[in-house]
């Protein structure tokens, strides 16, 4: 029997803003991530999820409100510290360091985003060395390792980016958009990914995506974001019933869920 | 024989190794003491120039104010042994010391900016340098009526002293001391480029070079590699600063001077950016040019213009570049289907 | 050189007139390169070259064809243009597109720099020529004396930049560029053909740059680096002012025209540049976006 006692939420925004000038990018956001699920996000284009992530990951300073991440206010921190205390994303353009090779690529994320690295010394620490072979392992790129980043084609990059951010060993991971112009077969193999990670490695997730089916199938809640605010949270099988998000978001795509989720 | 053939970490000790053995040996072919000089240059130019490029090339940051950590350590070296009377071999690493302290300097004045915004600042720092040793005109010391500026402004500075190379070997091999010194600052250099690029600082400044954002967010600070790429380039920078002061005995302001600057840019350009063999293949190629247009010295800089222009045109990634592609098609895939076909051999047997 | 024998008044009214003279040399020297740098993302390192171009063309025109000396500027601006239009169709329009633009362009234009540096000291020696384009003559004030030749530098300054200003905000072209400062793809997504507009756009720096060369030599002896001081200034202004920011790049050259101008009275000739050098440093360290930029998110 589950336990009343309530648990702190892994992140917690409160207030949350984000302006550019005159326009409200998150506007005084708040929401809670449970330690342990998968938060999906989506909304129409604009919405303000991207600038949510770079905000909490620390790349673009929030304007104003509170970030709270395992009992922290990371609000004012550098992306480096951010990641350092457990936070790793991936981004929607799919980026990686074209000049480096795969395994280069984790190698780099494995050593210096796993904790604050002092001094790097002239060699690779070992265990930093497993970390990058073990993520690459698991998003299946091992026999690519020795490729040139610049070279690999987009599902190649976003898998690597994704073992970027696993070989952090985060609590917390942001996937931003991470089935965007995949395949059917490839959305597949990520799903599985995804649902790999979150049994082998106690993660929380938190995910922005179009893709319905994607989202559906991974999310256990769901955030629905219009013009920078928080328009639904709750269950996915819910979110074809919302009068609100139908409007503003699904339209069509609500006919579509609906049958997804029969 | 692939394995060595395509893996860089052991191509690259064997590649210099041999570059090594064969600078060795060749003053003792005798080629001459003109030969023997120009080389000691070239050894001084690509040693500055190697580091140059690991804060440029590999570490992507687009200084100009090189050549003034290359000054420090020469005009160091040449004041020390000047106004304090120490032999140059002590004044050589306290000038390199203060080299890295200078260099540390610029690298915290350029932390807060980006791409050619560092460029500029940093070619004001040069321009301003420069023209600060032209305008020194005040009296330093005098020698009978002859007046002598601190920092020897437009004469430069003289007979602070030598190596003593013609004490220790003799007048006839005197030039061979300077020959191996500076080949010694270009080894070691060479070295420590290569231990730092292959190593996790190498993979923290290609990272910061090709995605500044995507580095910061997987755990490197920005202020704190960039300060440090500046702080280790500076040491065998101001050491070949101050081989070249006790190479010429003379220092003046011309190595903080446009002409040689760009002269060492197109060295660093034609080589190949942010490669290590880069430096050593640059300058070696525009010190034949300069050789072969010895007689024709106006035609020149004419030459480095087309070759700049023409690199930048179509082998973007410089001479070390095109090499390590042409390697890899040929010489990588030649062992490769050697392989293959001994293996298939070996299957229908 | 100090003034000792000057009074007071008569010393401000010549750095007046020669930091006005200076600071209105500069800024005609700084649109040019603020176009291109902060709008095309390109910087243009043959700038100074262009500069020298413009004083050559009108020196070589006018004394091959026994042209009148006031056809000076129109053949300067006639050098101008066709050195921006090669410089587009040989070198730029390859490098455009394709990655690294940014430091790519930046050495290509070094070497065509040192190229047109190189040959003109072939052709012409290295000692200097006088170009042809002055106006003699100049009015009495008081002790000073305001030559006839500052007041068409200054007042073809003016006139420059304000046709300058009129084509930013009148025309297709102008609006390309604004819309360049932004983004590039947005703006080849507009329909306009990028193309087409960076071509427009390299002829009109190459007349203006031209212009500023001209200038710039009817005050100085003509000789192969003579665009090398007035591009150093050109680059610091733009980046002191911020990328992008035409006008404030100009009030920038006006100032520290001035300042340069004062020091050079004040202190002694040689501080001058020194001086002016030390400031801008200073001044990118503390605002590292410029005096009018805005911060600029650190972008990969």
């Amino acid at each position: 029997m589950m336990s009343d006692k309530k648990i702190a939420p892994i992140l917690a925004c409160r207030s949350l803003s984000k302006h550019y000038g005159a326009l409200a990018a998150v506007d005084k956001l708040n929401f809670d991530v449970r330690s342990g699920e998968i938060l999906g996000i989506s909304g129409p284009n604009g919405a303000g999820k991207t600038t949510l992530f770079e905000v909490i990951s620390g790349l673009d300073p929030a304007t104003s409100g509170e970030i709270s991440f395992r009992g922290h206010n990371i609000v004012d921190f550098p992306p480096e510290q951010i990641c350092h205390m457990g936070i790793a994303r991936t981004f929607q353009l799919n980026t990686a360091f074209d000049t480096l090779t795969a395994r280069e690529n984790v190698l780099l994320a494995s050593c210096f985003g796993h904790h604050n690295l002092l001094f790097p010394g002239f060699k690779f620490n070992r265990s930093a060395l497993k970390r990058a072979d073990e993520a690459l392992d698991l998003v299946r790129m091992t026999h690519k390792r020795d490729a040139v980043a610049r070279d690999l084609p987009v599902y190649d990059r976003k898998r690597l980016m994704i073992a970027g951010a696993l070989a952090c060993e985060p609590k917390l991971l942001l996937l931003d958009e991470p089935v965007g112009g995949l395949d059917f077969q490839e959305i597949n193999e990520v799903i599985e990914l995804v649902e790999i990670i979150r049994h082998e490695h106690s993660l929380t997730i938190i995910l922005i995506e179009h893709v319905m089916r994607f989202l559906v199938a991974l999310s256990d809640r769901v955030m629905i974001m219009h013009q920078g605010k928080n328009i639904y949270e709750g269950l996915p099988e819910e979110l074809a019933k919302d009068p609100t998000v139908v409007e503003v978001y699904l339209g069509e795509e609500a006919k579509h869920l609906k049958q997804l989720m029969q | 024989m692939i394995d060595v053939m395509s893996n860089p970490r052991s191509r690259d000790p064997i590649f210099g190794g041999v570059l090594l053995a064969i600078a060795i040996i060749i003053p003792f072919l005798d080629p001459g003491i003109y030969f023997v000089k120009q080389l000691t240059l070239l050894f001084i130019w690509t040693a500055a120039v190697t580091q140059w490029n690991l804060v440029f090339g590999v570490a992507g940051i687009w200084t100009l104010a090189h050549m003034v950590i290359f000054a420090t350590g020469g005009y160091g070296t040449a004041m020390i042994g000047l106004y304090l009377d120490w032999s140059l071999w002590v004044g050589l690493p306290i000038a390199a010391l203060c080299a890295i302290f200078i260099s540390y300097l610029i690298g915290v004045a350029t932390v807060r900016l980006r791409g050619p915004y560092v460029a500029v600042l940093t070619l004001a720092i040069a321009v301003a340098i420069y023209a600060l040793i032209l305008s020194d005109s005040e009296c330093f010391t005098y020698d009978e009526l002859v007046c002598y500026q601190f920092s020897g402004g437009i004469n430069g500075l003289h007979r602070f002293g030598d190596f003593g190379f013609k004490e220790l070997l003799g007048f006839k091999q005197r030039f061979f001391g300077d020959y191996y010194l500076a080949l010694a600052v270009l080894a070691f250099g060479t070295a420590f480029v290569i231990a730092v690029v292959r190593s996790p600082f190498g993979l923290a400044f290609r990272g910061l070079r090709d995605n500044e954002k995507y580095s910061r967010s997987r755990g490197i600070s920005f202020t704190k590699y960039q300060i440090l790429v500046f702080v280790m380039s500076g040491f065998f920078t101001g050491l070949a600063g101050g081989v070249y002061a006790g190479f010429f005995k003379t220092m003046g302001s011309s190595v903080v001077g446009m002409p040689l600057l760009l002269y060492l840019f197109t060295m660093m350009i034609v080589g190949g950016r942010g490669y290590i063999w880069g430096p050593i293949l640059g300058c070696g190629l525009l010190m034949l040019v300069d050789d072969l247009l010895r007689t024709q010295a106006e035609w020149r800089t004419v030459v480095f213009a087309v070759i700049i222009i023409v690199v930048v045109l179509f082998m973007r990634f410089g001479l070390a570049g095109l090499i390590e592609q042409l390697w890899h098609r040929y010489v990588v895939q030649f062992f490769r289907l050697r392989r293959e076909e001994r293996e298939r051999s070996m299957a229908a047997k | 050189m100090v003034c000792k024998e000057c009074s007071g008044v008569n010393t401000l009214l010549d750095i007046i007139i020669s930091g006005l003279t200076v600071g209105a040399l500069y800024a005609v020297g700084t649109v040019a390169l603020s176009v291109l740098w902060g709008n095309l993302g390109m910087l243009n390192m043959a700038h100074g070259a262009m500069l020298g171009i413009g004083g050559y063309s009108s020196y070589v025109l006018v004394n091959s064809f026994d042209l009148p000396w006031w056809l000076g500027l129109p053949c300067g601006m006639a050098g101008g243009l066709v050195v921006g239009l090669l410089l587009y169709y040989l070198i730029v329009r390859w490098m455009f597109e394709k990655p690294e633009f940014t430091l790519n362009i930046i050495i290509a234009t070094i070497g065509v720099a040192l190229l047109f540096e190189s040959l003109t000291v072939n052709f012409f020696g290295g000692q200097g020529q006088k170009q042809p384009f002055i106006f003699e003559g100049f009015i009495r004030l008081g002790k000073s004396t305001l030559p006839y030749q500052t007041l068409v530098i200054i007042g073809a300054s003016v006139v420059l930049m304000l046709i300058v200003g009129g084509i930013l905000r009148r025309t297709n072209m102008g609006l390309v560029i604004r819309a360049s400062a932004q983004d590039r793809a947005a703006a080849s997504l507009m329909g306009v053909p990028t193309r087409k507009v960076m071509a427009q756009v390299m002829a009109l720096a190459g007349v203006v740059t031209a212009v500023s060369g001209v200038m710039v030599t009817s005050l100085t002896t003509l000789h192969p680096s003579v665009g090398h001081d007035p591009m150093l200034r050109a680059l610091i202004f733009c980046c002191v002012a911020g990328l992008g920011n035409i006008n404030g790049a100009v009030y920038v050259a006006f100032a520290l025209g001035l300042f340069e101008m004062t020091i050079q009275y004040t202190v002694a000739a040689q501080f001058g540049l020194p001086t002016v050098l030390g400031l801008v440093i200073l001044l990118l360290i503390w605002r590292p976006e410029g005096l009018f930029g805005h911060a600029r998110v650190s972008h990969s």
